[in-house]
């Protein structure tokens, strides 16, 4: 530490203050390590501050020394604006000369160390850049503190006034070393920093903080031409990025180029996939959070976009082959393109369609006798599989599930099997539902079964046809409930609330009030047998027929009055009539119509030789009138029975052919058939394996007719539902373009079944010729009132 | 009140406004069938001489603008409130200015769409049988013959690529001669207008307004156009 206490120089003589200066700025840049003591850093310092205060006036300073007798600094330490208390005088505060000799100090130690520079290449330039501009810098910050007071004034007054290249000392050391060795050196300082990246891009280990220091430099000399005191990214961005996203663009065109041709596109989609991710690693290791965006963009270009034709030939493969985890990285790489997906979807919707049509042909291949549930089961199976793989590999977007349920709709209601109309899906999930909650159904859990439930919604709203679906269901759930068949209440009342759920009240209020008339009607037989408790004799007791009565609400369910006549047994007329009494009892003014159809018993047979237990016949209201009358015979003729319980010959054949079947009854002529002139005798030889014999059996002719009647309500019921809307809309808006009205149809009754324009359109005029609607100039309808 | 056709019947009729009541009173009373039992009505055998009087033919469509004008309740029948308001609008108080009037008549409905459409459309209900709805199949053919052919002052609907009139019955008459609604009776005299601007069809869509009908006939046109072009291909 040299012991010489600097002189400080004779404030009014520039040359004299300025080698002082230069002596110690020198010190301060070239041998800051070496140490500064106090006492010569407060000469320079207050030689500075000595300068710019000196009385002595140079050019144009003399008019304000003659007004003023130099004391600004008066003014100064009055805080009073001088600014504004100069307003007649031009300023000048000293300081201009100092501020010039030092940016030429600076540029001829700039030109010094660029002159070095050019011995240095590469790494070592890098080393080199990094070693004078963090000794440079450090210097900058001392000097900029030596320099205190020439910045707050003269700088000050000079940015203030709007002059152009005045900075503070600070930021011109900044902007010397920009200009004067920035400017020459930055293209071959890149290089090496573009060459190390290259390095590591090829798995070489390289020193990072290296280009971390070359980037906070770049970043440092990007100065607002407008307020110094603020940085931009502009230097860096023109001179760091620019080159690298450069370079980047370069090293991953070649490189992806290479890659697929000697690879397979699984193989590039890993690649890319950990390109991507070593890229946005690298701005967090050692480049400015400014680039993230531009370098993200640019990898994605060249190695997404430039090869995303390549990517989507490959989808149909991976489809095919159900890899599910490449299809889940094509999705990553193509989610992150614009518009990258729709082909995906489009091609996925076609292969899902594909994949639901071909199951679909599967089970229509054995004709047309397959179980339902084989059907059913086609169709969810797809459903999953594909569902799933939009969940695992597509992230479960929703323009996916979309395209999904597309392909779903397309399946469910167009494939082989609903070639007659797409109706017969609809039919068949109402049907494998029914085998479902019947008793004796496989699925014996109760969560099994509430599984299946819910897969079957999941079928159910695909289906165009809901309607079809709704007559089918409540057709069977009849069956069900007045044969007490229901495998449970429970199961029934979810099912419901499913469809109710998913259609809304109007499409469960008749399955909902079917179901309300069996609880109600179980109410009824509890005070029945009280109300007989009370009147029955013992007479009446003994031949007193053990009988349930179910009370259905006409206009709820899908039954019908018997299609024969039946004069029923006169023990279950009496048994009849004694409910009734008791109904109008207590109903007044209602009318009971008897489905004897639908009515069933039991019955002992006690005639029979060689039975220790008497047999049961488990048979139908009208197998019962037929048996019965061989209480009083041995042998009937068949016109005998006919005449006797009044039914038609296409209920009475069938039936007497069951009890030949089973050897009831015999015929006579051994060997003919049911039809007049034959007849028939009891069997007293009968025999069975179980002591409960099961005659009721459906007739094959009848399940046929059920199914093609119900079609029939269908378009009826359809209608309605058209003209109800129609006369809906109308009122409510009174008048209508007709276009418009037929759109508006559609969206009311979609819901239910896809409406045909030229349907709507025949109802309109319906309406019109009623005289509910009429037609106006211009296409518009009017409501009547 | 429509003030363009009442100057229009002011111009076009040569005694002016200010027919005179008592004269037309006296024109309506001189036709009445039995003054006794229906005082303020003309009945069949009085319309028919009274339609020769004013030289209009039963067979033609002027005979339906005279029921338009002068409001018949059916074919065939005039009410005294009718008469007397529809020939005061038209300013004609004497058989004289009857005849011409009618003339005029005769004249412009080929050529004035408005009027066309007026008489065409009063012939609807004019022609409905009592007590129904809708018009037979036989009545209206007969109808659409008469209005559009020229022959008997309708307009010419048959052209020379398609004969419309011919094919439009024709195609009824396949369909089962359905009887004919209020709404398809006065569309089919839009659909003629249409045609007329453009035979190729070029104003139809599939789910535009026309009634159904319209719809399968438009089907049926080019199913026939195609077979007979093919037709003519061939030779």
């Amino acid at each position: 530490m040299p012991a010489i206490i600097p002189q400080t120089p004779y404030k009014d003589d520039l040359d004299e203050t300025w080698t002082f200066l230069e002596k110690g700025i020198d010190s301060v840049m070239l041998k800051l390590e070496e140490g500064v003591d106090m006492k010569t850093y407060m000469a320079l310092y207050t030689a500075v501050h000595n300068f710019c205060t000196s009385q002595k006036a140079i050019g144009s300073s003399q008019n304000i020394k003659a007004h003023h007798g130099g004391r600004l600094p008066y003014l100064q330490r009055y805080n009073i604006p001088w600014k504004s208390s100069l307003t007649t005088f031009a300023a000048h505060l000293l300081g201009e000369e100092l501020y010039k000799l030092l940016g030429e100090y600076l540029s001829r130690h700039l030109d010094a160390v660029y002159r070095e520079s050019e011995g240095h290449a590469e790494e070592a330039l890098l080393g080199f850049y990094i070693r004078e501009w963090l000794r440079y810098t450090t210097a900058a910050k001392y000097i900029n503190h030596l320099f205190r007071y020439l910045n707050r004034h003269w700088v000050k007054r000079e940015i203030d006034e709007g002059k152009k290249n005045v900075y503070d000392v600070y930021t011109l050391h900044l902007v010397k070393w920009k200009d004067d060795f920035f400017m020459k050196v930055h293209e071959k300082v890149m290089e090496a920093v573009l060459n190390l990246v290259e390095k590591q891009r090829n798995g070489e280990t390289i020193e990072q903080s290296q280009i971390k220091s070359i980037v906070d430099s770049f970043v440092s000399l990007g100065l607002d031409e407008s307020d110094s005191s603020k940085s931009t990214l502009e230097v860096y961005r023109f001179y760091f990025e620019k080159p690298f996203i450069a370079a980047t663009r370069v090293y991953y065109e070649n490189e992806s180029r290479q890659f697929v041709a000697e690879n397979s596109v699984v193989e590039y989609m890993k690649k890319a996939e950990a390109r991507l991710d070593e890229e946005k690693a690298r701005v967090g290791l050692y480049l400015h959070q400014d680039i993230s965006k531009h370098l993200t963009d640019t990898c994605l270009d060249v190695l997404v976009t430039a090869h995303s034709e390549l990517l989507r030939d490959e989808f149909q493969v991976l489809l095919d082959n159900e890899r599910q985890e490449d299809l889940a990285r094509m999705y990553r790489l193509l989610s992150r393109i614009k518009d990258g997906l729709d082909p995906l979807r489009t091609k996925f919707e076609a292969h899902v369609r594909k994949a639901g049509l071909a199951a679909v042909e599967k089970v229509a291949a054995d004709g047309d006798t397959f179980e339902p549930k084989l059907y059913v089961d086609a169709l969810l199976q797809v459903h999953t599989r594909y569902q799933s793989l939009v969940s695992e590999a597509f992230n479960g977007e929703s323009e996916f599930v979309r395209s999904l349920d597309n392909a779903c709709r397309e399946f469910v209601n167009r494939n082989k099997i609903c070639k007659s109309g797409s109706t017969k899906t609809p039919e068949l999930l109402a049907r494998y539902t029914d085998s479902l909650l019947k008793k004796g159904s496989k699925a014996a859990e109760e969560s099994e079964l509430e599984e299946m439930l819910v897969q079957i919604m999941t079928v159910f709203k695909y289906i165009e046809d809901k309607d079809v679906f709704q007559k089918f269901y409540s057709k069977m759930l009849a069956k069900r409930l007045v044969h007490v068949s229901s495998v449970s209440d429970d199961a029934e009342t979810s099912m419901i609330s499913k469809l109710k759920e998913a259609c809304g009240f109007e499409y469960t209020n008749k399955l909902q009030r079917m179901f309300q008339d069996i609880q109600i009607s179980k109410d009824l037989n509890a005070s029945y047998r009280d109300w007989q408790e009370k009147i029955l004799d013992d007479d009446d007791r003994r031949k007193l027929v053990d009988s349930h009565f179910q009370i259905l609400g006409t206009g709820f369910w899908p039954l019908n009055a018997p299609s024969t006549d039946f004069l029923a047994p006169p023990e279950i007329v009496k048994t009849a009539e004694r409910f009734q009494s008791f109904y109008f009892d207590k109903h007044n003014g209602r009318k009971l119509t008897w489905l004897w159809q639908l009515c069933k018993g039991e019955i002992k047979a006690s005639y029979i030789k060689n039975a220790k237990v008497p047999y049961t016949f488990q048979v139908s209201t009208f197998q019962m009138g037929i048996l019965l009358l061989f209480n009083e015979h041995d042998t009937l003729s068949y016109e005998d029975i006919q005449k006797a319980t009044s039914l038609a010959p296409e209920i009475l054949d069938p039936n007497l052919s069951i009890f030949l079947k089973a050897k009831v009854l015999t015929i006579n002529p051994e060997g003919s058939k049911p039809e007049p002139g034959a007849s028939f005798s009891l069997n007293y030889n009968f025999r069975n394996k179980k002591i409960k014999v099961n005659l009721n059996i459906q007739i094959k002719s009848e399940q046929k007719v059920e199914s093609d009647d119900t079609h029939k309500t269908i378009e009826e019921d359809r209608k309605l539902l058209l003209q109800s809307a129609i006369v809906r809309i109308m009122k409510s808006r009174k008048k209508m373009k007709h276009v418009q009205l037929v759109q508006e149809v559609i969206q009311q009754v979609k819901s239910r079944f896809p409406p045909k324009v030229p349907d709507i359109k025949k109802n309109i005029e319906a309406l019109m010729e009623k005289d509910y609607i009429e037609r106006l100039d211009g296409d518009e309808i009017a409501y009547i009132a | 009140w429509n003030l363009e056709e009442a100057i229009d019947a002011y111009f076009q009729s040569p005694s002016g406004a200010g027919a005179s009541t008592s004269a037309l009173n006296k024109v309506f009373d001189s036709y009445r069938d039995s003054p006794a039992d229906n005082p303020d009505g003309i009945g069949i055998e009085g319309a028919m001489k009274y339609y020769g009087d004013i030289e209009v033919g039963l067979d033609e469509v002027a005979c339906l603008g005279i029921a338009e004008l002068l409001k018949s309740p059916s074919m065939g029948e005039f009410t005294r409130e009718g008469f007397l308001n529809g020939w005061r609008a038209a300013g004609c108080d004497s058989v004289g200015k009857m005849i011409t009037h009618a003339a005029d008549i005769r004249e412009r409905i080929p050529i004035q769409p408005d009027l066309f459409r007026r008489v065409y459309r009063f012939t609807f209900p004019l022609c409905r049988m009592q007590g129904q709805r809708n018009l037979q199949f036989e009545i209206a053919a007969e109808q659409w013959r008469l209005f559009f052919t020229p022959q008997n002052g309708g307009v010419q609907w048959n052209t020379a690529t398609t004969p419309w009139l011919d094919w439009w019955i024709e195609f009824l008459e396949e369909r089962g001669k359905r009887p004919v609604n209020k709404d398809l009776w006065e569309q089919v005299e839009v659909f003629m207008r249409k045609t007329q601007d453009d035979e190729a069809f070029g104003w139809w869509t599939a789910d535009g307004a026309w009634p159904g009908a319209l719809d399968d006939f438009v089907e049926w046109v080019q199913k026939k156009r195609g077979k007979n072009s093919e037709a003519m291909d061939v030779e």
